[in-house]
């Protein structure tokens, strides 16, 4: 009985489901060409000059069509992220397919593939400011949110190149690779100042100029600083005793920011300086600190400098570039620990100083018989990786580890096209460390049936070399000296489609298998009781859709759901804060009044695994952004995150006592920018 | 719990398959540069053909990708009251009948060679390679963040006897 009630109740989901589906096909496929915008031809010039080409850079060191590139690309324009009100690059990568980002309330982990391992320092993906690296060289960290130093007012395009693509660009490049164009006087036109308010206290205050001088010279200059004072009260069950005021973490949410830019272009040559800073008092009492302390608050400190010079030049059929680029970074954490009075915590104060030159040249050639070559050379000379462990009030506590390295690298891509449907492409990437080398490969096969229609076939290799911090023999002892880099080889299948003047569809799949993944590991015997070792085998595939829209009324929207299953091998489960689920819609609709924007967004996360083997539930967010041009010179803007107050977790690490962090829940953001000298 | 996520799921499948059900046209770039073609060509005077001919010959010289979409874009169309025509040329074909020559995807030598060879004559030559103005070339393609712009030759135009529109003039930009 009770079985035939089972089957009978599957048979009727299974109906209702095909109805829905096909009801929503039916609805759909007549209106699709009333919900469409009109005809390209019949739009202004005004309005064409507004669509995006579908460009992307960083999947081959070169401008090409999304559609020709070797790699699942997804990019968010200066508009969307001025219409989503977007105020990280988090914010704007979790905009996209099948990413997702963990927040433990200091840092932010990007998670791509299914794979955000709670703990890690966002190794596995490269970043790059127009093309340069900008992980630091002591965690290999690609710094996301506030810390990544850069204002998103600043970004002209962010471009997220899926999959790996270490035979371009070296380490890191594991998962994929995250390009932030920055902006040029054209694109920003004149000057603006603006200032913004919001809940946690939160205040903004930015300036930026932005000129094109005649003899060509194009200038940005901008600053930006921001303050938060974040909850005033987070409450953790992870500490709820009467010695830890009950888990109530009071005052300790605090985020401080400062930001600068410069770009300077004069013919071939670009140069670009970035000063960022953030501080961050952190409210979750991680690696064993003291909760809810105030005389000496746990706090972290991330500054990033950059000076990048570019230089191009075309000659012939041949494009050259050379870079010269210094990186610093550097991280100041303070610690308390408990001491052996009450009352008085042992400090520990925690600094690292990364330095970096970078010097690179490259060139691209269009070969007869529809070929395009790229090759290039690097070199990194690491010239202080250090890292400094001291205690206020007991200096002869202290150790510092200095290093410094080199590392260099050259690369060669081809591409050829047959006949008018296909192209192959190839590259290969030789890395030399002082330990250790790798040659890192990656293929593509696109069959192109018609301009507007690409299937794709790629498969990588890339890797992650063992970073400073996990070389540290003096915390995790002599045997990290033996780490070799990890390793990842990805296929992936991907669909591309525009159709119907309005609509671009992408359907990916993906495979791969990481090796020796640098893992951390109980060690009695090193100082900090763990150490590294290259161990583990990680095992995914997803399916990844996306369609974006552009309707009548100048509506656009994106929506994309991403499956995927990681599985960790060693033990055959699944791994932990890894989504089944993703899915993600957004709409941004003109209105209520002329030249202002609503735009809303909904991300969905499956439940994902903790480190304890329980899991934090599903979530949705929605947000929702309102922007008003008032006359020519000011814009007002409205915004809400987390619009219905959704409490939510992201994993924690192991360094957090707590499974799970709290989110944020509703929080408001105004703001009013006055243009200066507009067009 | 479950059941929802399929729900959601198949809701988003049924989205994104809608399209393939319906006729393929696109926003790739060859569509964006056709529409752009077809849009120029709005905004500029041609002087009067002797004789008259009844249609309006485009000419897509290399970028078949272009040549395509343009066919597309102009179908149904009319320009200057005529019936638009779009011609695939190869290296070899001749431009006798153009009134607009889209060249792309040709080396220098030969977008020189072409626009030196109707120099003086009411066509109005448009292209995509670095430099296209200073070879002569009147409407110059280029991409600024991911966007089309388009440079213009005032000169070259006024020597072809073109007429290009102050409304085009006032989108035109510098690369």
């Amino acid at each position: 009985m009770i079985k035939l009630h089972i089957s009978l109740r599957v048979r009727w989901n299974t109906v209702r489901l095909k109805m829905g589906a096909m009801a929503l096909a039916g609805i759909l496929v007549p209106a699709s060409s009333a919900w469409a915008q009109a005809p390209l031809p019949e739009l202004s010039l005004e309005d064409l000059m507004k669509i995006d080409a579908g460009h992307v850079f960083g999947a081959s060191e070169r401008i090409q069509s999304v559609t020709e590139a070797p790699a699942a690309v997804s990019f968010v324009t200066a508009e969307e992220i001025r219409r989503y009100g977007y105020r990280t690059l988090a914010d704007i990568l979790r905009s996209m397919r099948g990413i997702y980002v963990t927040d433990d309330r200091n840092f932010s982990l990007l998670g791509a593939q299914g794979f955000a391992k709670p703990g890690d320092y966002n190794s596995r993906i490269l970043l790059l400011i127009n093309g340069h690296r900008v992980n630091d060289n002591v965690f290999g960290q690609a710094e996301i949110g506030a810390e990544f130093g850069l204002d998103p007012a600043m970004f002209e395009r962010v471009e997220f190149i899926r999959g790996p693509a270490s035979s371009l660009y070296g380490d890191s490049a594991f998962f994929g690779v995250v390009n932030v164009i920055t902006r040029s006087s054209s694109a920003l036109g004149g000057g603006s100042v603006t200032v913004e308010a919001g809940s946690l206290g939160t205040t903004l205050l930015r300036t930026s100029f932005g000129r094109t001088f005649r003899n060509g010279l194009d200038l940005v200059v901008s600053g930006t600083r921001e303050n938060s004072d974040g909850e005033r009260r987070l409450f953790f069950p992870a500490f709820a005793a009467p010695n830890t005021n009950n888990g109530i973490a009071e005052d300790l949410d605090a985020e401080g920011t400062k930001q600068f830019y410069s770009r300077l272009s004069f013919k071939g040559l670009t140069l670009t300086s970035a000063y960022g800073t953030r501080r961050r008092d952190v409210p979750t009492a991680s690696f064993g600190t003291l909760f809810n302390e105030h005389l000496w608050r746990e706090q972290t400190t991330d500054r990033h400098s950059l000076v990048d010079g570019e230089y191009g030049r075309s000659i012939g059929q041949t494009n050259l570039t050379f870079r010269v680029s210094f990186d610093r970074f550097t991280y100041d954490g303070t610690y308390p620990f408990e001491g052996e009075q009450v009352g008085i915590p042992l400090v520990g104060k925690n600094s690292v100083i990364g330095t970096r030159w970078t010097l690179a040249a490259g060139f691209t050639r269009s070969l007869p018989a529809r070929q395009t070559v790229r090759a290039g050379l690097e070199f990194i000379d690491n010239i202080r990786q250090d890292q400094i462990v001291r205690y206020v009030d007991f200096p002869e506590l202290g150790a510092t580890t200095a290093r410094s390295s080199t590392q260099h690298a050259i690369y060669f891509e081809d591409e050829l096209k047959l006949g008018r449907n296909f192209i192959v492409n190839g590259g290969l990437r030789y890395d030399g460390y002082g330990d250790f080398m790798k040659v890192t490969p990656r293929t593509a096969l696109i069959f192109m049936p018609s301009s507007t229609q690409s299937f794709k076939y790629l498969y990588g290799r890339a890797f992650r070399a063992p970073n400073s911090y996990e070389l540290n023999d003096l915390y995790f002892g002599d045997s990290v000296d033996h780490l070799r880099p990890e390793v990842i080889d990805t296929h992936q299948f991907v669909w591309e489609r525009y159709t119907q003047d309005w609509i671009r569809t992408s359907v990916s799949s993906y495979w791969y298998k990481a090796n020796g993944l640098i893992t951390s590991v109980a060690d009695p015997a090193a100082l900090l009781g763990t150490t590294f070792v290259n161990q583990g085998e990680v095992r995914a595939k997803g399916l990844e859709f996306e369609a974006q829209m552009r309707l009548k009324w100048g509506w656009q929207a994106l929506t994309s759901y991403a499956v995927q299953k990681a599985t960790d091998q060693d033990i055959q489960a699944e791994l932990s804060n890894s989504p089944r689920h993703i899915v993600k819609a957004r709409l941004s609709i003109p209105g209520p009044l002329p030249k202002s924007f609503i735009s809303m967004e909904g991300q969905y996360l499956s439940q994902r695994k903790t480190l304890s083997g329980s899991h934090v539930a599903a979530n949705t967010v929605a947000n929702l952004n309102l922007i008003q041009p008032l006359g020519h010179s000011w814009e007002l803007f409205a915004g809400v995150r987390n619009v219905f107050d959704s409490e939510y977790l992201d994993p924690a690490s192991s360094s957090h006592r707590q499974d799970a962090i709290p989110q944020n829940g509703r929080t408001f953001r105004f703001g009013l920018q006055l243009k200066l000298w507009p067009k | 719990m479950r059941q929802k996520h399929i729900h959601i799921a198949l809701a988003l499948v049924a989205v994104l398959f809608v399209p393939l059900l319906t006729g393929a046209q696109d926003v790739t770039e060859s569509a964006l540069k056709a529409a752009f073609i077809y849009n120029v060509a709005k905004f500029t005077n041609w002087p009067e053909e002797t004789p008259s001919s009844k249609v309006f010959t485009m000419c897509v010289l290399g970028d078949a990708a272009v040549g395509e979409a343009l066919e597309r874009t102009v179908k149904g169309r009319l320009l200057l009251g005529k019936e638009i025509r779009v011609t695939r040329l190869n290296s070899k074909g001749s431009v006798r009948e153009c009134r607009l020559l889209y060249l792309s995807g040709v080396t220098k030598e030969q977008i020189a060679q072409v626009v030196a060879s109707v120099r003086g004559t009411p066509v109005l030559t448009i292209g995509d390679l670095a430099g296209f103005k200073e070879l002569g070339g009147i409407v110059g393609f280029f991409f600024e963040d991911g966007q089309l712009r388009f440079t213009i030759g005032l000169e070259s135009a006024r020597k072809c006897g073109l007429l290009i529109s102050a409304k085009l003039m006032t989108l035109a930009r510098e690369k």
